[in-house]
């Protein structure tokens, strides 16, 4: 499969107390289903396990999201960066403004799928941390 | 329930901030296209802009303009 390369912004690191916001797209609750099938078209494209996510950086950009890009969503989760980081996530600024990709260095820890690299039904599994193009 | 015909991430985009989703079982849409891109619970009118080897590009749109650019109701 054939990867496109993802631009990755230089930009300062996002402050911790700044919003990171996704739109939910399978009710209030961000479900392990969502996750999968958004990292897996990630993965898909961009070589990369991530998920999407718009960062606001201040009040105004958060304003902003919430009044266009995301104002016809119901759910919207919000994490601050500073939560997702010592979780052990990075925010990665990919593509335009404000997007970004939660990314982590390695796989989250699922015994069946690592063993058998089957994660995906029908198709074959992970294979390796986390990278990007 | 609404029909979706373009499953899709509305978070997921590439590099210029387009949407982005797989070309559907269904097959790839034409460009031009006005169609319903999400899930059931979380949908949007969107007009497909092209279809790059096995990805659809699109953008989200009211209905309003939806509707300047076809039909709204399905066959």
């Amino acid at each position: 499969m054939a990867y496109r390369k993802r631009a990755v912004r230089i930009e300062p690191a996002a402050p911790g107390n700044a919003d990171v916001l996704r739109a939910l797209s399978s009710g209030p609750l961000l479900t392990r289903e969502e996750l999968e099938q958004t990292t897996w078209a990630n993965h898909d494209r961009y070589g990369f396990w991530g998920v999407s996510v718009s960062v606001a950086i201040d009040a105004g950009i958060r304003h902003q999201l919430l009044a266009d890009r995301l104002a016809r969503f119901e759910w919207v989760a919000r994490f601050s960066a500073e939560d997702l980081r010592s979780g052990g996530v990075t925010l990665l600024p990919t593509g335009a403004r404000p997007h970004h990709d939660l990314v982590t260095l390695t796989l989250s820890a699922n015994p069946d799928r690592n063993e058998t690299g089957s994660g995906r039904p029908g198709g074959p599994g992970p294979s390796s941390a986390a990278q990007c193009a | 329930m609404i029909h979706i015909d373009l499953p899709a991430d509305l978070s997921f985009e590439d590099d210029a901030g387009q949407l982005l989703a797989k070309v559907p079982p269904s097959g790839p849409p034409a460009a031009g296209a006005v169609l319903v891109a999400g899930t059931p619970t979380a949908w949007t009118w969107a007009i497909v802009t092209d279809i790059d080897d096995g990805w659809v590009r699109f953008r989200q749109v009211s209905a309003r303009e939806a509707a300047r650019h076809g039909t709204l109701v399905a066959p």
